[in-house]
């Protein structure tokens, strides 16, 4: 054991060759992974005002953008608040979920975007108890 | 210790009167001082140096005036180029009090170059940017938020009346925004073409969808020579035209040579650069232009 140095230090070495591949393949960035990063790049970032009215207050209601819920509030019938979001090709994609509980018809929730720099636009849509909706606008 | 306590009172009392201090805000419009007493309250103290009636596209402070702004904290202007005179009264002002374009995070809306022969100067001809902004109550509204979250920045102990104040304004906008499209669907589509005495209605035809009519020889500072002036009736007569506007003390004399010689109905005077009296508010102008525009364009009202 004591008398062969050499080949201790070679087996140690395939050892950690042997233990650098496999992490390595794990903590590499995958090529596909990589081109979305740089798409990504290609989205700006915009300040835009948002606000929201109902004509009955919700419970609660929340923005969501790209899957992350941004802003939440709840028990008046207008609420604003600003947002970063991102302006991908002059669009804009956002979710509104809310929650009125105890009506008994609709609401009308109507929602306005004032980005810094473009046109506002606004959209609106009738809500029963629970509700959940897409909105998107685009600017030239 | 008498001396002390009378010493700590009189520190405490002109502590308050310090704080207590208005803002001192000067304005170089008088829609901008309506605004800025609407949403500083008792907590702005406003100076107005362009008065009601006067042209602001031609307003050159005096000197006097220019002196008056070294007591201010801040200063309002219109923005959009429609104030050429902005570096003048920076260099009058003192270190660190900046002047705050209320225009600006309006999206512009550019002058059609077809328009230009009608634009209000020579300085927003050939496509420049329209400074009349203020024609739509949507970008009012706007720019009542934004000067609203400067007056939160500059006096930060009464931001919570500020904003309160701010949201009850844009709440009167939104209001009066939807008054004027209700009122607006009144006018035809074939009749939403605005002749005006001047480029100024931009923005509120945008809003609207209506289409500034280009007609050569209106501009008030340009001579229309006859060869223009029978151009223009003819657009008007292809065009079906059933009134043009003339402007509450703007230079028209052109518009009613054209209204006589084709027999067109005049449409109730516009309001377009400014208000016409210090009881005129930002309301009341647009209703008084939406009304005029109706009354001229409009279908009647059925019984």
């Amino acid at each position: 054991m004591r008398g062969r140095p050499v080949a201790e230090l070679l087996v140690a070495l395939t050892l950690i060759i042997l233990g650098i591949i496999p992490v390595q393949f794990l903590t590499r960035t995958p090529s596909g992974l990589a081109d979305a990063g740089e798409g990504a790049e290609d989205l700006a970032r915009s300040e835009v005002w948002i606000e929201l009215r109902s004509s009955h207050a919700p419970e609660s209601w929340s923005i969501w953008h790209e899957g992350q819920q941004l802003w939440t509030g709840g028990g008046d019938t207008r609420a604003d608040a600003d947002l970063e979001l991102h302006v991908h090709g002059g669009q804009i994609q956002l979710e509104v979920s809310g929650s009125w509980p105890d009506l008994e018809d609709s609401a009308y929730v109507e929602i306005r975007v004032e980005p810094d720099g473009l046109e506002d636009r606004r959209a609106g849509a009738w809500a029963k108890q629970e509700f959940r909706k897409n909105f998107q606008w685009s600017w030239e | 210790m008498k001396r002390f306590f009378t010493s700590f009172c009189v520190l405490c009392m002109f502590s308050t009167v310090l704080l207590a201090e208005p803002l001192r805000v000067a304005t170089l419009h008088p829609l901008l001082t309506e605004l800025a007493q609407t949403l500083g309250g008792e907590q702005v103290e406003v100076l107005s140096l362009l008065p009601p009636n006067a042209n602001p596209h031609s307003f050159d402070p005096k000197p006097s005036e220019l002196t008056q702004l070294q007591q201010v904290n801040l200063v309002l202007a219109m923005g959009k180029n429609l104030e050429p005179y902005l570096d003048r009264i920076k260099a009058n002002l003192p270190a660190g009090v900046n002047i705050y374009e209320v225009g600006r995070p309006v999206p512009s809306v550019v002058i059609d170059p077809r328009n230009a022969t009608f634009a209000c100067c020579p300085r927003h001809m050939h496509g420049a940017v329209d400074p009349h902004w203020w024609q739509s109550p949507q970008a009012m509204r706007r720019a009542t938020r934004h000067l609203g979250k400067e007056l939160e920045k500059l006096l930060p102990e009464h931001k919570a009346v500020i904003r309160e104040r701010t949201r009850a304004h844009m709440d009167v906008l939104a209001e009066l925004d939807q008054w004027i499209e209700g009122e607006l669907n009144r006018v035809p589509k074939r009749q939403r073409i605005l002749v005006t005495a001047h480029a100024a209605f931009g923005y509120f035809c945008d809003v609207y969808g209506f289409q500034a009519l280009p007609v050569k020889g209106l501009a008030g500072d340009q001579s229309a020579t006859p060869a223009e002036l029978g151009e223009s009736i003819e657009i008007l007569k292809e065009n079906k035209i059933r009134a043009v506007f003339p402007e509450i003390g703007g230079r028209n004399h052109n518009i009613h040579a054209l209204q006589e010689a084709t027999g067109i109905k005049l449409g109730e005077p516009l309001l377009a650069d400014n208000i016409n009296s210090e009881d005129t508010s930002y309301v009341d102008m647009m209703k008084h232009n939406t009304n005029s525009i109706v009354a001229a364009l409009g279908e009647k009202e059925t019984p």
